[in-house]
C-alpha cells in the first residue's frame, strides 16, 4: 500500500482578480521507502502542492477538489486539530536552508525540541535535548552546536539542521521543498547525499520538489513533471530519462546539460511559462509546444499509460 | 563585540546625553531672557538670614565673593554652570519658592514621583498588553473586518487629545454616572490623611481612584502599540520559518504569540522606549485634568506659581526617566536578538 | 494641459480613490472652510462678547428634550410713549427702536409721560439673567425737579421696580443705579430677593404672558424742558444659546470653535513648514556631506529625540513668555528630528544610485545634484511627513494652552479645554457642550491629517504598496 496517494488535487488562490490556478488535478503516488521527485520550473505549483499535502496554505488558498490519502486516510477533509497530528508526526518537510526557514531569535536545537515536545509530551526535556544531538550529529552536525542560533550557521548547517528537525518525530513522509538551493554546488551535492543515505537507512517515503532534474535523477525512483499546475509526465525515472514523451520534459531535457552524455547543442524551451490566473485553454503547454495541434487548445489532455512500466504522459501525440 | 563592551558604550551614550539634558536646563533657565539670573531663585527662601544668603550665593555660583561694600562680584558662567552640574547630579534643586521646602522633598518625599510612576507603570503595561495582543489578531486576520475596524478605532483614539478623553470620562463616568471619584488619589477625609484606613479599603479605594486616569493613559497608548505590531507582525507572518512552525503542527496560538511575535516585538521595545517621552507628556497632562497628585500636577501647578526649581527639577526628573527607559530597551534589544552584533 | 496639471490631477485621482484619504480630504476641507469664513460665519468676537447666559446649553437641545425649562435670548421692543394729564403737551422727535426725544412744551397741571417696551415671554423656561439700559440726558428744566421711576410690568398682574424713583433736578444725564443687570446682587436685593436668586427668573416665571418695560417720569404742574431717552432697552438672556452653548463667561462657544480652527491650523501648518525646512535642511546635510557633518549632526537629532518634548516645551513657554509666535516657533524646533532621519535614510540610498553617479560623473556640482536629482525624489517623503506632523504640532500646543501656557490675546480649541477644565466639571455644571466640539475638532482636525499621512505613505511608500 502507498504511503501518499493525491487523486485530483485542485488548490487555487483567491486573489482580488480572481482564482490562481496554482494546482489542477494533481495525482500521483509514493509507496513505502519510495521517493518522487517533482519536477518543473519555478512557479508551476510543485510548492503548492506540497503545501496543499500538510494544509499549511496561505490565506486565501483552497483545496477545492480531490483527495489526499496519507496512510489511507484522506487529508482534505480534516479540521486544523486533526491536521496538526498529522503534521511533522506523519508528513514533515524540509524547507530551502538557504532562506529563513529556521527561527532567527530561538536557539537550532530549542526548535527541534519544540517539535519533539509537541508531538511526544511524555519525552521528558533531557531525553528530548539528547534526541536533538544524536538528530544533529546525524546529519553531520557537530552536537555541542545545539544551543547555537541560525545565524550562527552556515547556509549547509542550516540545510543539514532542517533536515535533523524534519526527522525529529521520525515522519512516515519526508518533503524536500528544494534542498540544497542557493547553497554552493559542494555544499548542495552533500546535502543530497545526506539525503540519500538517510533515505536508506530510515526506509523514508519522499517527495523531492526541486526545478532540477539531475538532483531528482540522483535521489528518485519516480519522477512527476508538472507544468503550469499539471503533472504533463509521470513515471520512473529511468523510463522518463530514457524515453522523455512530452514535449516540455523533452525540452527541460534539452535545456539541461549533462556532464556525463555527448555534447549537445543547448535548446531552450521558448516563450514563458502562462499567467496562472488566465491559464490557456485545453492543454496549458500549447502555446509553448512545438507539436501543439487544435485539439491542444480545446480539450484538456488527461494522463494516459505510455511506454515501459507506469510511465504515463497527457499528451495528444501519442 | 561582546556583550558586555555593548553595555559600556549605551552606558557612554547615557551619559552624554545626561550631560546634554543638563546643559540644556541651564542654558534654557540662565541664558534665556525672562528669569533674570533663574539660579538665585533656587534660594529664595524667606526663612533665610542675610548671613546665610551670602553663603548660599557663594555655594550656589551666584556671586564668586564679595567686594568691601558688601555687593556680589557676579560668578562667570563657567564657575555657574560646574556648580550647577555637581547640583544636578546630586539632585540639588534648591528650594521651591512657593512651598519653601526642598524641590526634591516636594517631589520624592511627598509621593509624588510613586504617585505618577504607579500611574504610568499600570497604563503603560495595560496598554502594551492590549496593544499588542490586539495587534497580533489584527495581523493573523489582515484586511477582515476585525483588521480594518481596529485600525479605524486605534487611529482614531489615537488622535484624541489625553485631556478630551480625560474631561469626557470625568463628565461620562464621574459627574453623570458617578462610578468613579471625578479626580485625586484618595479621599480627602481625615481618617485618610491619618492613615487609619484599613488596608483591604485602602487597596480598593486607590484602584477606584486609579481607574479613569490609567484608562485615559491607556486610551491614548494603546493605538499606537496596535498599529505597530500589526505592521511588524504581518512582515514577521510573511517569513518562511512561521510555514515552518505551521509544518511542525503548532496551533496558530503558539506560531503566533511565540515565533511571529518574538521577532516583531523589536521595533515594539524600541517605540516603547522612545514613545516614553510622549507617555510621560501625556501623565502631565492626564494628572492635570484628574488632579492626580504627581509629578505632572505638580509641574502645572508649579507654572501657575513661576515657580521655576520646580519646573526645571521635574523637566529634570522626566528627562532622566526618558533616558533610562531608552538604556533598558537597548539592553532588553540586545538580550531579545541574538543577531545584534553590538556594533 | 501642461504636464503637472496632468499629474495634479491623477495624483488626487488616486488619493481620493483611497477612502480613507478621502475622508480626510473631505474633513480637511471643512475645516479650511470654517477658518476661511470665520467673520462671515459669526458677528462675535471670540472670548470677548457675552451673547448669552453663563453655561448656555446648545439651543437645538430644546427640540431634543422638549422646550419645558428652555428659553432663548429675548429684547423688549415697540419703543412707544405716552402721555396722560390734563392739557399736558409732548412733541416727539428723534425716535428710534431704543431711543426718543421728549420736548415738554408745557404741562399746567402736570402729568405723566411713559417710555415702554413690550415683550410677549413665549418660552417654558426661565432666562438665565438679564441686562438693560435706561439712560436719558435732560435739559432746560426750569427750576423744576421731576421724578423717574422704571418697572417690568406683568400685564395686569405686578409690577417689579428696576429703578426707584429718583428726583431729577438739574441737567445732567442719569442712569439707573444699580443697574438694570441681575447678575448685579444690590439690583436683586432691591427686588427683595436674597443674593442668590437671580432677578430674571423670578420675574419671568416659565410661563407666557405679556411684559412691558416702563421708564416713567412724574412731572410737576408747570413743567417744561427736554427729556433725551438715549438708550432704553432690556435683554433678556436665555439658558439656551447658538449651535454649541456658552462657556463660563457667557462667551459664544460655537465662535471660539470657528476662530480656533483658523489658530489650529495656522499652528499646524507654520510650525510643522518649520519642521519640516529644518529637517530637510539637516537631513540632507547629514546624507550628503556625511563623514564628521553626519556623525554630529545625527548624534544631534539622536539626543533631541530622546528628550521629552511637551516637558521642555512647557519649561521654555513658561520661562519665555506665553505668546503664539514663539508657541509656533519652539514647536517647529522640536518636530524636525524624525523628518531629518528619514531624509538622510532616503539620501543614503539615492547617493548609491547609478543615476546620481552618472550626473557626477557629467560634472555636476553637488548643489546641482541635491536639487535637481536628490530634491524630487523626496517630496512624496515631505508630503508624508507633512501631514503626520500636523497634528503633532495641533495637538501640541493645545496641550499647552491646557495646561495655561497658550497665548492669552488668542482662543485656541485648547485654551477652551484648559479653562473647561479649571471651571470644573461637577454634577451641578455638566457643560458637555464646552468639552465635546472643541476636543472632537481637535481630534478630528488631528485624524484628518494622519488619514491623508496614512494614504500618502502607502501611495509612496513602495514597501507598503498593496500588491494589485
Amino acid at each position: 500500500m502507498s504511503v501518499l496517494q493525491l487523486e485530483g488535487v485542485t488548490t487555487h488562490y483567491r486573489t482580488l482578480r480572481g482564482w490562481v490556478r496554482a494546482a489542477e488535478n494533481v495525482s500521483f503516488e509514493v509507496g513505502k521507502g519510495e521517493a518522487l521527485g517533482l519536477v518543473g520550473e519555478s512557479g508551476c505549483g510543485k510548492t503548492t502542492v506540497a503545501l496543499s499535502i500538510l494544509k499549511i496554505l496561505p490565506a486565501g488558498a483552497k483545496i477545492r477538489k480531490g483527495r489526499i490519502l496519507f496512510d489511507g486516510t484522506d487529508l482534505v477533509p480534516l479540521n486544523d486539530s486533526e491536521m496538526r497530528k498529522v503534521r511533522w508526526k506523519g508528513v514533515s518537510i524540509v524547507f530551502q536552508g538557504a532562506m529563513n526557514a529556521m527561527n532567527p531569535v530561538f536557539k537550532v536545537g530549542d526548535q527541534i525540541i519544540e517539535a519533539i515536545k509537541l508531538h511526544e509530551p511524555d519525552v521528558t526535556k533531557a531525553d528530548a535535548y539528547k534526541r536533538t544531538e544524536a538528530l544533529l550529529e546525524m546529519v553531520g552536525v557537530d552536537a555541542s552546536r545545539v544551543n547555537n542560533y541560525p545565524h550562527e550557521f552556515s547556509g549547509g548547517m542550516r540545510q543539514r539542521a532542517l533536515i535533523a528537525m524534519a526527522l525529529a518525530c521520525n515522519p512516515k513522509l519526508l518533503i524536500a521543498d528544494e534542498p540544497g538551493t542557493a547553497l554552493d554546488v559542494i555544499v548542495q551535492s552533500q546535502v543530497l547525499q545526506l539525503m540519500k543515505s538517510l533515505k536508506e537507512k530510515l526506509g523514508l517515503s519522499m517527495v523531492m520538489i526541486s526545478h532540477d532534474l539531475s538532483i531528482v535523477a540522483e535521489v528518485c525512483e519516480k519522477i512527476a513533471i508538472m507544468y503550469a499546475g499539471s503533472i504533463v509526465e509521470y513515471g520512473d525515472v529511468e523510463s522518463v530519462f530514457k524515453e522523455p514523451l512530452h514535449p516540455y520534459t523533452q525540452g527541460l531535457l534539452g535545456a539541461f546539460p549533462s556532464i556525463k552524455g555527448e555534447k549537445k547543442k543547448l535548446i531552450s524551451i521558448p516563450g514563458q511559462p502562462p499567467d496562472l490566473l488566465h491559464p490557456p485553454t485545453g492543454c496549458r503547454f500549447h502555446p509553448r509546444c512545438p507539436y501543439a495541434m487544435e485539439v491542444c487548445k480545446k480539450e484538456v489532455p488527461v494522463l494516459q499509460k505510455q511506454g515501459s512500466g507506469e510511465h504515463t504522459v497527457a499528451c495528444y501525440l501519442y | 563585540m561582546g556583550f558586555r563592551l555593548y553595555l559600556i558604550k549605551r552606558l557612554i551614550n547615557t551619559a552624554i546625553l545626561l550631560v546634554f539634558v543638563i546643559v540644556l536646563n541651564f542654558a534654557i533657565f540662565e541664558l534665556l531672557p525672562g528669569t533674570q539670573g533663574s539660579i538665585a531663585n533656587l534660594i529664595q527662601n524667606p526663612r533665610v538670614s542675610p548671613d546665610s544668603l551670602r553663603h548660599l550665593e557663594i555655594v550656589y555660583g551666584i556671586c564668586s565673593g564679595f567686594d568691601a561694600s558688601g555687593k556680589c562680584i557676579p560668578a562667570s558662567v563657567w564657575t555657574k554652570f560646574t556648580v550647577y552640574f555637581t547640583r544636578m547630579i546630586t539632585f540639588d534643586f534648591g528650594t521651591s519658592q512657593q512651598t519653601g521646602d526642598p524641590v526634591l522633598y516636594d517631589i520624592v518625599n511627598s509621593g509624588r514621583l510613586v504617585n505618577t510612576l504607579l500611574l504610568l507603570g499600570v497604563s503603560t503595561a495595560i496598554a502594551l498588553v492590549i496593544g499588542i495582543f490586539l495587534g497580533v489578531i489584527a495581523a493573523s486576520r489582515r484586511g477582515g473586518l476585525f483588521d480594518s475596524s481596529s485600525v479605524v478605532v486605534s487611529l482614531t483614539t489615537y488622535s484624541l487629545p489625553t485631556f478630551f478623553i480625560g474631561l469626557v470620562f470625568i463628565l461620562v463616568f464621574a459627574a453623570i454616572l458617578g462610578w468613579f471619584p471625578g479626580g485625586g488619589v484618595t479621599p480627602s477625609t481625615t481618617e485618610w490623611i491619618k492613615g487609619q484606613v484599613p488596608l483591604t479599603e485602602q487597596i480598593l479605594v486607590r484602584m477606584k481612584y486609579l481607574f479613569l486616569p490609567a484608562l485615559t493613559l491607556t486610551m491614548y497608548f494603546y493605538g499606537g502599540n496596535l498599529l505597530l505590531t500589526r505592521a511588524t507582525m504581518t512582515e514577521a507572518l510573511t517569513e518562511d520559518y512561521i510555514t515552518t512552525a505551521r509544518a511542525k503542527g503548532l496551533p496558530e496560538r503558539t506560531v503566533l504569540f511565540k515565533h511571529a511575535l518574538k521577532n516583531a516585538s523589536l521595533p515594539i521595545v524600541t517605540n516603547a522606549a522612545l514613545s516614553f517621552g510622549t507617555i510621560l507628556s501625556g501623565a502631565i497632562i492626564t494628572e492635570t485634568v484628574f488632579n492626580w497628585d504627581g509629578m505632572g500636577s505638580w509641574l502645572f501647578k508649579a507654572i501657575g506659581w513661576h515657580d521655576f526649581p520646580v519646573m526645571q527639577a521635574v523637566f529634570y526628573i522626566i528627562a532622566l526617566c526618558v533616558i533610562g527607559a531608552n538604556l533598558v530597551s537597548d539592553i532588553l534589544y540586545g538580550m531579545i536578538d541574538p543577531r545584534i552584533k553590538y556594533e | 494641459m501642461p504636464f503637472w496639471v496632468v499629474r495634479l490631477k491623477n495624483f488626487l485621482a488616486t488619493l481620493l480613490k483611497n477612502k480613507l484619504a478621502a475622508t480626510g480630504v473631505v474633513f480637511l476641507l471643512f475645516f479650511v472652510f470654517i477658518a476661511l469664513a470665520a467673520p462671515i460665519l459669526t458677528p462675535y468676537t471670540p472670548s470677548r462678547d457675552v451673547v448669552s447666559g453663563r453655561f448656555d446649553a446648545p439651543a437645538w437641545i430644546s427640540s431634543i428634550n422638549g422646550p419645558t425649562g428652555y428659553s432663548q435670548n429675548l429684547a423688549f421692543s415697540a419703543l412707544s410713549a405716552n402721555q396722560s394729564g390734563t392739557g399736558l403737551n409732548v412733541q416727539r422727535s428723534a425716535q428710534t427702536a431704543t431711543s426718543v426725544d421728549l420736548t415738554i412744551l408745557s404741562a399746567p397741571q402736570g402729568g405723566i409721560i411713559q417710555v415702554a417696551e413690550t415683550l410677549s415671554y413665549p418660552y417654558l423656561g426661565p432666562p438665565k439673567w438679564m441686562g438693560g439700559e435706561a439712560k436719558f440726558t435732560v435739559s432746560g428744566i426750569s427750576g423744576k425737579s421731576f421724578v423717574v421711576s422704571g418697572y417690568i410690568e406683568r400685564v395686569g398682574e405686578y409690577k417689579f421696580p428696576v429703578w426707584l424713583p429718583t428726583i431729577v433736578n438739574r441737567s445732567d444725564t442719569y442712569s439707573p443705579h444699580p443697574s438694570i443687570d441681575s447678575t448685579v446682587i444690590a439690583f436683586n436685593q432691591q427686588l427683595g430677593l436674597n443674593s442668590n436668586f437671580d432677578a430674571a427668573t423670578y420675574i419671568f416665571a416659565p410661563r407666557k404672558a405679556n411684559y412691558n418695560y416702563v421708564l416713567q417720569f412724574t412731572l410737576p404742574p408747570g413743567f417744561t424742558g427736554e427729556i433725551q431717552v438715549i438708550q432704553f432697552s432690556l435683554i433678556l438672556y436665555g439658558n439656551t444659546w447658538g449651535l454649541f452653548g456658552t462657556d463660563s463667561q457667557g462667551y459664544d462657544i460655537t465662535t471660539q470653535l470657528v476662530y480656533g480652527a483658523r489658530l489650529s491650523l495656522i499652528i499646524g501648518l507654520v510650525a510643522t513648514a518649520i519642521s519640516i525646512a529644518l529637517g530637510l535642511v539637516i537631513g540632507l546635510m547629514a546624507g550628503y556631506l556625511g563623514k564628521i557633518v553626519d556623525e554630529v549632526l545625527m548624534r544631534f537629532t539622536d539626543m533631541l529625540l530622546v528628550i521629552p518634548t511637551l516637558p521642555l516645551l512647557i519649561v521654555l513657554v513658561a520661562t519665555i513668555g506665553p505668546s503664539l509666535l514663539y508657541i509656533i516657533l519652539f514647536l517647529g524646533f522640536f518636530g524636525w528630528m524624525g523628518f531629518a532621519r528619514v531624509i538622510r535614510a532616503q539620501v543614503l540610498t539615492l547617493r548609491e544610485r547609478p543615476f546620481i553617479e552618472a550626473a557626477k560623473a557629467a560634472g555636476a556640482g553637488t548643489g546641482y545634484i541635491t536639487v535637481r536629482h536628490v530634491f524630487p525624489n523626496i517630496v512624496s517623503l515631505t508630503y508624508v511627513s507633512l501631514a503626520l506632523s500636523v497634528p503633532g504640532a495641533i495637538v501640541g500646543e493645545a496641550a499647552l494652552s491646557f495646561l495655561g501656557l497658550g497665548d492669552p490675546n488668542t482662543t485656541t480649541w485648547g485654551q477652551m479645554l484648559g479653562r473647561a477644565n479649571n471651571a470644573g466639571i461637577n454634577t451641578a455644571n455638566l457643560a458637555w457642550w464646552w468639552i465635546v466640539p472643541p476636543g472632537l475638532a481637535i481630534a478630528i482636525l488631528s485624524l484628518s491629517f494622519v488619514l491623508l499621512g496614512y494614504a500618502l505613505d502607502e501611495m509612496f511608500n513602495p514597501k507598503l504598496r498593496k500588491r494589485r
